[in-house]
């Protein structure tokens, strides 16, 4: 795999400044020809929950999963598990992950067929039984699917607690399907596992999500790759966010490595570019002094596969101190977006319509500017955007419930900045 | 980098390669300047500077393993030039920087203490009677102006060091493939003018600067994307001095100075400046020079700069003097021109050892230094011996200025 890193920033800083801004784009070539450098283990959980008799959604997710199965690669190790009131695996024996071929995806698909809805919601037990599968597969590209359509049943703090425990043991991809099911839950998971959260509104939508996803995790060829960022004596890391495709708060993530430095886990890589923004504080220099505030490398255990430098220099020219960099001016508002967006939605919910009218305004204007037209489109279904430049908007007396919650998912969704500056 | 004499013929000015113009022999280089190698595009933060020749000081290659001269953690200076442990900078291969063309002619370019990279530059080659000589100053406001002024410097310095100079040592025989290699516009055959030696040198210079314009033109579509939205600028003045004729030429606020045995530095140039500008409409010179605006240029070299058109002058020596050129590192803080013309005599003066000029050269940048050193500090001191006996048209024991303000022709 060839990597690259590029860091976009301002470098000159006003006397007096002490936080050093910029954008880090990792690009990676992925594997050679295609190839993945380890092996791969792929997980599908289906929720079998009672609730999923309602709308067909059994029979589409049973069609979604039969679907995912065939666009595993021969070679992948798989299994499937049944998510009720108690983890159960479908395919293949307890304990056992098949190897994928003709034969065992044939199999695989008459086990899916015996899938019923009965039982509860408990996602701790389920993300628990893919972990022990998983960990028969040390060094594997492990990526797992959770489907889901309700609030999770367990007590009170266990899907936490099991979240701390195995958070970057392996990417899930959380899928709700319907509306009764709470977005902050499954992201509460995607975020802990590195991966993604997404509505599928309509059961029907089901077979396509699922593709994309195996499509996706197949396509992957290196496993646990990681950012790891060195400060020098007395500057720290005050934050870093993915901030493409989606934003992404990694800074709980580090892990210390050594005195200076620390890594951040990335997931796996195939062939793609992600836009990390790295913040850091350092002490204030003297008028001309450079300093190199971060090296930020690409690392995968100890090998380093691209560095990119962010520095810092202090300088009493205004002109140079003021320019803005269009990469991190880009960011820091598509992350605001995402908040902003996050607490329009809990404000509405809690019944502060004011609050809720200033935040989508808010957001209307920055989607708008930033000509995130997903993000804007998705608004409008929410508020009436009288005019975006200006962030005048009205809520709407009737909101779907499932454009809402399309909204809440969709706001950490970003748009890649023009590379013209 | 510096070129002296090649010691197997007589024909001794530099072409920009480290090898003799005439005969072809590599030619020993006693410094280097900050106008060779660093490829365009290159960030001399970042990446090693690629001169393959005379290192100069604190490059970047010959930092790793160095104490930091900040927090002074012993061998913490890494291959890039970062210290290890408090991540400050070690140096750039351009923060001091020192061409010493023994006798002939010497320069200095220094970061000064406040800018965090050296974005002058300057070009120097010496032959016998003979230096060509160009300082650069990179527009702050543009994108890697340090690597406009590293281009101009060194393409203005190529241009002149091809030229064919009269009054300079005649072309011994066997330079045809030269010849051959020169510029388009360059007219070796051109009928010089006897009577005014000096005039044709301004025009090679002319040429010259023109040349260097394009270069740094260019520079907009390569490299930093950037450079797009602010595309690499700098400031320019050259000369060629051949015997006690001197042709000079700029664009921009850099300086050419004569000075005399006495009396105060005539400034050869005409800033190409805001200040410059209001003090021609009835300014006070004191006033306009301290306005934040006083150094915002009004002539440049860049993509943005469209024609370029230097203005330049000529002159011969009739008593003796020294031509200096300089950027305004060093002038704003000798804007009174008596006050120039005693600091350089004065640096002259205590020059005793054996390279004088260079340590002229060395004690005004440290006098900018501690004056404040706000900017890049780049000085280069020529000395010009008088026109001899033999020579026609009479001297009045001061140089004669012949300024021609009109674009040279290329």
């Amino acid at each position: 795999m060839s990597y690259s890193a590029e860091a976009f920033q301002n470098e000159y800083l006003a006397m007096g400044a002490s936080e050093v801004n910029a954008i880090v784009t990792v690009s990676s070539s992925g594997g050679e020809g295609g190839r993945r450098s380890a092996g791969a283990t792929e997980i599908i959980i289906v929720d079998a929950s009672g609730s999923m008799q309602a709308e067909g959604r059994m029979a589409a997710a049973r069609q979604a999963a039969k679907a995912a199965v065939n666009c595993i690669d021969d070679g992948v190790r798989f299994a499937i598990i049944a998510g009720v009131s108690t983890a159960q695996q479908l395919f293949p024996d307890p304990g056992q992950l098949a190897v994928a071929s003709p034969q065992s995806r044939a199999d695989a698909l008459r086990a899916i067929d015996r899938l019923q809805a009965s039982g509860g919601t408990a996602m701790g037990a389920w993300l628990l039984l893919a972990t022990q599968l998983f960990d028969q597969r040390p060094g594997d590209i492990k990526h797992a699917i959770l489907l889901t359509d309700g609030d999770n049943g367990e007590r009170f703090g266990y899907l936490e607690s099991v979240l701390e425990q195995i958070a970057g043991r392996f990417v899930c991809d959380c899928r709700g399907v319907g509306t009764n099911w709470k977005v902050s839950e499954l992201r509460k998971i995607a975020t802990a596992m590195l991966g993604t959260v997404d509505i599928v509104a309509r059961p029907e939508g089901l077979t396509a999500a699922f593709e994309q996803m195996i499509t996706g995790a197949m396509g992957k060829t290196a496993a646990d790759v990681q950012l790891k960022v060195w400060t020098p004596v007395n500057a720290s890391v005050r934050f870093v966010k993915q901030v493409e495709p989606q934003v992404m708060d990694l800074t709980g993530k580090r892990v210390e490595d050594g005195p200076r430095a620390g890594r951040y886990p990335l997931g796996s890589w195939g062939q793609e570019s992600r836009d990390y923004h790295v913040c850091i504080d350092v002490p204030a220099g003297k008028a001309g002094d450079e300093m190199l505030a971060a090296r930020v490398s690409v690392v995968e255990g100890d090998t380093v596969h691209a560095q990119s430098l962010v520095r810092a220099v202090w300088t009493e020219d205004t002109a140079l101190s003021t320019r803005i960099n269009r990469q991190v001016a880009h960011y820091t508002g598509q992350a605001e977006l995402a908040q902003t967006i996050q607490e329009g939605i809990a404000a509405r919910e809690a019944g502060d319509e004011r609050t809720a009218t200033i935040k989508f305004g808010r957001a209307a204007q920055l989607a708008h500017e930033s000509g995130n037209k997903a993000t804007e489109d998705l608004l409008s279904k929410v508020v009436e955007i009288e005019d975006a430049a200006t962030g005048t908007v009205r809520l709407r007396r009737k909101v779907n419930a499932a454009d809402e919650m399309a909204l809440d998912t969709q706001s950490t969704k970003t748009v890649r900045v023009g590379r013209s500056q | 980098m510096i070129l002296t004499e090649c010691d197997s013929c007589a024909e001794g000015r530099a072409t920009g390669a480290s090898f003799c113009e005439a005969c072809g022999r590599r030619l020993t280089e006693t410094a280097s300047v900050g106008s060779a190698g660093a490829e365009a595009g290159a960030d001399a933060g970042e990446t090693e500077a690629t001169e393959a020749d005379a290192p100069g000081p604190g490059r970047s290659t010959g930092l790793a393993g160095r104490d930091c001269p900040h927090c002074a953690a012993v061998g913490a200076v890494a291959a890039d030039g970062y210290c290890e442990e408090c991540g400050m900078l070690a140096g750039r291969p351009r923060d001091h920087t020192e061409a010493d063309g023994d006798l002939v002619a010497a320069a200095v370019s220094d970061r000064g203490r406040r800018h965090h990279r050296n974005e002058d530059a300057m070009w120097l080659a010496v032959g016998t009677d003979a230096a060509d000589v160009v300082v650069c100053d990179g527009v702050s406001s543009s994108f890697d102006p340090d690597v406009a002024s590293e281009v101009a410097a060194k393409t203005a310095g190529e241009l002149l060091a091809r030229a064919q100079h009269p009054g300079g040592p005649a072309e011994p025989a066997g330079t045809d493939a030269e010849t051959a290699a020169q510029p388009a516009d360059e007219d070796a055959t051109e009928p010089l003018e006897p009577a005014e030696p000096a005039l044709p040198i301004a025009e090679v210079v002319g040429r010259a600067i023109q040349g260097a314009g394009e270069a740094v033109a260019q520079l907009v579509g390569t490299g930093d994307p950037r450079r797009t939205t602010s595309n690499p600028a700098c400031t320019i003045v050259a000369a060629a001095v051949r015997g006690p004729h001197v042709g000079f030429g700029w664009v921009g606020d850099s300086r050419a100075y004569w000075i005399a045995a006495t009396g105060p530095a005539e400034q050869l140039t005409e800033d190409d400046s805001w200040a410059r500008h209001v003090i021609a409409m009835g300014a006070d010179p004191r006033v306009a020079m301290n306005d934040p605006k006083a150094h915002a240029i009004t002539a440049w070299l860049g993509a943005d700069a469209g024609v370029i058109k230097p203005r330049v002058g000529a002159f011969t020596a009739g008593a003796p003097g020294h031509l200096v050129l300089c950027s305004d590192g060093l002038w704003n803080y000798l804007t009174d021109a008596q006050d120039f013309g005693d600091a350089v005599r004065s640096a002259l003066r205590v020059a005793t050892g054996p390279r004088p000029l260079l340590e002229a050269a060395r004690a005004l940048v440290a006098y900018a230094n501690s004056a404040g050193g706000a900017d890049n500090i780049t000085v280069a001191i020529v000395p010009v011996p008088p026109r001899t006996e033999g020579e026609v048209a009479e001297a009045e024991g001061d140089a004669e200025i012949n300024r021609d303000n009109e674009t040279s022709e290329a």
